[in-house]
């Protein structure tokens, strides 16, 4: 069975989502292709978004809100506690609603959406059009082909499907960060503090979170960076620490996943085929957030695409580049610094972190910020403070 | 013997190993597959499984 739209979007992550919503609003007849029976389910996410990440694509809504986080401690690989009594608020999401708030946002747009439709191959046909093929259970049926002349991959972190348009968007060893993740239920859990513990123990190359979600509730996670990531290693560290530091806890929603921590993928648009959310690698490499990133480049790359249109119903994929152009300007260069700094941080060894800390551990920590911890770590290595000078300007 | 065991109860079907994998050899459709015919066993995308759901040479995962 063939389908004819005017844009096709695959995946219904935020990115996806934001872009089926924006172009169906814009008017144009849109799909949006999701491989999972139910968008967002289980969420692969520790769900911390700032607030100023969030309201710059969305207004927030108070049922995606789990819980608010104003402070956040930083424990180093001695053990050295720093308390960041001034951190920028933030939330804790309740990502599995709103990815599925978002998919029916974009429904009520006018979207047509395919829940348990994995594509498995993407291609140009002589015509131009774009076609993708979806796998089907029931081999007896013919598959089912969706054509259009404009595609929006929003595959997540595999972006498979961009490698059939010659992106080579296959992640180098210290671009990804593989992780494991889970619930625990713990009287132990602060409410509105969020805890990151780093060093090669806990984390090798990553770093370990703990996000409140309310009701004595956290997201417990951990990232590993692949070059050093052994069969199973995520996981085995996630549930040592669990036991160590919450024990007789209720674990639940055990899950894995890999966060892109490389450069954001250039160019963004080839013809008609756009790249938006952790498909484009539009993650910010330090912390791995990607949230923020998708939602706002989703709804950036749904515009252009419905704009390309023109009255006579031929498409101008000029228009695509707008977004493109936009991203670079206003997140582009700030994801570049972040990759930069990610490569130095990679670099340092734990005594380094410790140092670090053993600084930072004695001053008031309600003067401690991000910008500060920051600071210090250049102040301690003058060589580094010049490159990073560069690097900022 | 060559290409890689996937072991189905184990997987999570994450996509990280899809990410990893420089020969396009695996795809996520109903299940995680790996296609023989591309798949040389470099082993890149067993590390990086966070659930040891991956194995290499006839090992089993
Ligand atoms: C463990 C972990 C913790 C994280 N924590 C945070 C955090 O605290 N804060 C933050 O900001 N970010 C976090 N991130 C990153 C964040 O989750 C992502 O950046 C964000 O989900 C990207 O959105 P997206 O729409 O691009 O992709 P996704 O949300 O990954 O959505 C992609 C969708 O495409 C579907 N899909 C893939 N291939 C196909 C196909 N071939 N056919 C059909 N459908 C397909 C998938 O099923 C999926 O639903 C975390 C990521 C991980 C893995
Ligand atoms: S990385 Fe492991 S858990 Fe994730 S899809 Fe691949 S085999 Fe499955
Ligand atoms: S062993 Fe190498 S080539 Fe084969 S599927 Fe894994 S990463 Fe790809």
């Amino acid at each position: 069975m063939n389908h004819q739209y005017d844009i096709i979007i695959v995946g219904a992550g935020p990115a996806g989502s934001m872009a089926a919503a924006a172009a169906a609003a814009a008017g144009r007849n849109v799909c949006l292709i999701e491989r999972k029976p139910q968008a967002g389910t289980p969420a692969r996410c520790g769900e911390g978004i700032g607030y100023r990440g969030l309201t710059l694509t969305l207004e927030p809504r108070p049922e995606w809100i789990k819980s608010t986080v104003v402070r956040a401690r930083m424990i180093s690989p001695a053990g050295v506690k720093v308390d960041i009594g001034n951190v920028d608020k933030s939330w804790i999401l309740d990502r599995e609603r709103m990815d599925s708030d978002l998919v029916k946002d974009a429904v009520k747009s006018g979207a047509d959406f395919f829940p348990s439709t994995p594509i498995v191959s993407a291609e140009k046909l002589s015509n131009g059009l774009y076609r993708c093929t979806a796998a089907n259970a029931d081999k007896k049926s013919a598959a089912r082909e969706f054509t259009a002349p404009i595609l929006i991959l929003a595959d997540g972190v595999e972006s498979r499907l961009a490698r059939c348009f010659g992106w080579d968007t296959a992640l180098r060893l210290n671009d990804i960060e593989t992780c494991a993740f889970a619930r625990v239920r713990s009287d132990g859990i602060e409410p509105d503090c969020c805890t990151f513990y780093t060093g090669s123990a806990a984390a090798p190359g990553g770093y370990l979170w703990i996000f409140p979600r309310g009701a004595g509730v956290a997201n417990v996670g951990l990232g590993v960076i692949g070059s050093k990531c052994t069969p199973g290693l995520p996981q085995k560290l996630l549930m040592d620490f669990i036991n160590r530091n919450f024990p007789k806890s209720k674990v639940t929603d055990l899950h894995c996943g890999g966060v892109p921590v490389g450069r954001w993928v250039r160019p963004l648009v080839k013809g008609g085929v756009m790249l938006i959310g952790d498909a484009a690698r539009q993650v910010n490499a330090i912390n791995g957030a990607g949230i923020a990133y998708s939602l706002y480049a989703g709804r950036l790359a749904g515009a252009a695409a419905a704009k390309s249109f023109r009255g006579d119903g031929g498409v101008d994929y000029r228009v695509l580049l707008e977004y493109q152009k936009e991203w670079a300007g206003n997140f582009g260069k700030q994801q570049d610094r972040s990759f930069a700094l990610k490569e130095f941080i990679l670099s340092a060894s734990d005594s380094f972190l410790n140092k670090i800390a053993e600084t930072l551990s004695k001053e008031d920590p309600e003067k401690i910020n991000y910008r500060r911890v920051f600071m210090r770590t250049f102040a301690s290595r003058p060589s580094l403070f010049l490159k990073a000078f560069k690097l900022f300007r | 013997m060559t290409g890689i065991a996937i072991n189905h109860k184990k997987c999570d079907e994450c996509g990280a190993c899809i990410s990893v994998c420089r020969k396009d050899a695996l795809v996520l459709g109903e299940k995680l597959e790996v296609l023989a015919d591309r798949c040389v066993s470099c082993g890149v995308c067993v590390n990086i499984c966070p659930f040891a759901a991956l194995a290499t040479n006839g090992e089993t995962a």
